[in-house]
């Protein structure tokens, strides 16, 4: 455990926990991210960013946020491919995908190297960290430590039930403690995604699913779910390069289809490909489409809500919620910023 | 020729020769230049008292718009009777104060581990005051502005480790 610190300026009040175990060590309402040891340095960063972003909208005037990160001393932004995905209701006669090798198209920055390390980098959007902390899913840092610890206090029941008890080391009688229901986060790392908004997204992904008490499922040219217990598995270092940067639908399927699971919320961050679209890459051959009602059907997961973090606004949901029928639905708006380039 | 110095025999003589109680010069290298380390020290903290280096936040013009608005547009309503008093949270009081303490004590102790580690830059001079050294006799005498103590380095090192 230690205190997050940047060596450009001071940030707030925010441990770094890399050991699971010390979670239980921290009062209740101080603020930590848990991460991997390898990626605080990418945390700092995202702090670093967020600070100078929240300073720069509290005065009110126009600003160039790509000036203001290289006025304090970021002179290695990059900025990475993306696309902006098209809407379609999977009636693809006008795209032929054979023709089109997605892979080739993502590879931006060569196999051998640490995609994750490089796209830290990216600048040609900004990921609103301000959005995710309004979920309330995660123990928050504020300027004032005060306010943070306040704020986490009154939070801390919502996201966590079971530990609020653990902590307070209560007795309950004979009232028996029911698990809670599983949460899910799922992150669309492919190659139409901006690099900035898959690198934060996996760079706090490990906060958010212990936290949230959610499992993982991370989707690129294949899916690959991380069940909560088995978080340490997951090294977003090498996520890219392990699940490839196109899109997915054999492998999301066989993952919704084989096994029942009930998740309470469901967080999607995404663009508008979706696994009912046919992919063509070495984890997915011989796809075809399939219609939305048929994937509601054989989904055998069923969630209560659905919270959507699409890159490009709130007209759609985030494409890997397409095989879901989810009770509740929150599309949440302006947490992907593009950023000029002029 | 070795001799060995207790604490109280160092003297400096003249324009600030080292010498023995018997004036005569004396040296020794890790004691030399850990009192000339420990001069900047204490002169950096002398120097660094009353200085501002974290500056003043620049206000924000969207409170200040906030501050207007409410201002011209708040409906003031005028109290007749008083406002209930707020109950005491106690057990979030006691949370946020548990908080607070455990984030108190990290730093307390991040800053004196940080202290302790940068004071054992002058180990020799501590020696010196607790057993006692041996010194030389230096080819040059060594010139020193003054011999500062175990205990005015401490006291300089706690109030600017954050700057050294």
């Amino acid at each position: 455990m230690e205190l997050l610190k940047s060596e450009k300026f001071k940030l707030p009040t925010l441990y770094f926990i890399s050991n699971r175990s010390e979670i239980k060590d921290l009062p209740i309402g101080v603020p930590f991210i848990y991460a991997d040891v390898k990626t605080k340095q990418y945390i700092i960063r995202i702090l670093e960013y967020e600070i100078l972003y929240q300073k720069a909208i509290s005065t009110g005037l126009p600003f160039r946020f790509k000036d203001i990160l290289r006025d304090n001393g970021f002179d290695d932004l990059e900025d990475f491919w993306y696309n902006e995905t098209v809407y379609m209701e999977y009636k693809t006669e006008d795209f032929d995908d054979e023709d089109f090798d997605f892979e080739e198209e993502c590879d931006t920055v060569g196999e051998d190297k640490e995609l994750f390390k490089e796209f830290v980098k990216d600048s040609a959007v900004y990921v609103d960290v301000q959005k995710l902390k309004d979920l309330n899913v995660f123990p928050v840092w504020l300027n004032k430590i005060e306010d943070a610890i306040s704020t986490n206090i009154h939070n801390f029941a919502i996201f966590n039930n079971n530990m609020y008890n653990k902590k307070l080391e209560g007795m309950y009688g004979s009232l028996d403690l029911v698990s809670p229901d599983k949460n899910l986060i799922i992150i669309d790392i492919s190659g139409s995604i901006p690099k900035a908004v898959s690198s934060t997204c996996l760079a706090l992904s490990k906060n958010l699913a212990e936290t949230f008490y959610a499992d993982l499922l991370i989707t690129g040219s294949k899916s690959t779910l991380y069940a909560y217990e088995e978080l340490y598995k997951l090294d977003i270092q090498t996520i890219y390069n392990e699940n490839g940067m196109d899109n997915d639908q054999v492998w999301f399927k066989k993952l919704v289809t084989s096994e029942k699971k009930n998740y309470k919320t469901v967080i999607v961050f995404g663009d508008n490909h979706s696994p009912l679209q046919k992919w063509n890459n070495k984890f997915n051959s011989g796809t075809k489409e399939i219609s939305r009602k048929d994937a509601k059907e054989m989904c055998q997961w069923t969630i209560n809500k659905l919270i959507s973090f699409h890159v490009n606004g709130v007209n759609y949901n985030a494409g890997y919620s397409d095989f879901f029928s989810p009770l509740e639905e929150e599309r949440i708006a302006d947490w992907c910023k593009y950023l000029d380039n002029k | 020729m070795k001799q060995f110095i207790k604490i109280g025999e160092l003297k400096l003589v003249g324009s600030g020769y080292l010498t023995n109680s018997k004036e005569e010069p004396v040296t020794n290298e890790a004691f030399v230049r850990e009192q000339k380390h420990a001069e900047y020290v204490i002169v950096l903290a002398e120097k660094a008292k009353g200085k501002d280096f974290k500056g003043k936040e620049a206000d924000s013009m969207q409170t200040l718009r906030n501050e207007v608005y409410e201002l011209l547009n708040g409906n003031k309503v005028k109290a007749y009777i008083a406002v209930p008093e707020k109950p005491k949270a106690t057990m979030g009081d006691k949370l946020k104060e548990e908080a607070l303490a455990f984030i108190g004590y990290q730093t307390n102790t991040e800053k004196t581990e940080k202290v302790n580690k940068f004071l054992n830059n002058f180990n020799s001079i501590s020696e010196y005051e607790e057993f006692g050294l041996y010194f030389s006799q230096p080819d040059q005498p060594v010139k020193l502005n003054k011999i500062y103590t175990i205990s005015d380095i401490v006291e300089a090192t706690k109030s600017v480790i954050d700057l050294l």
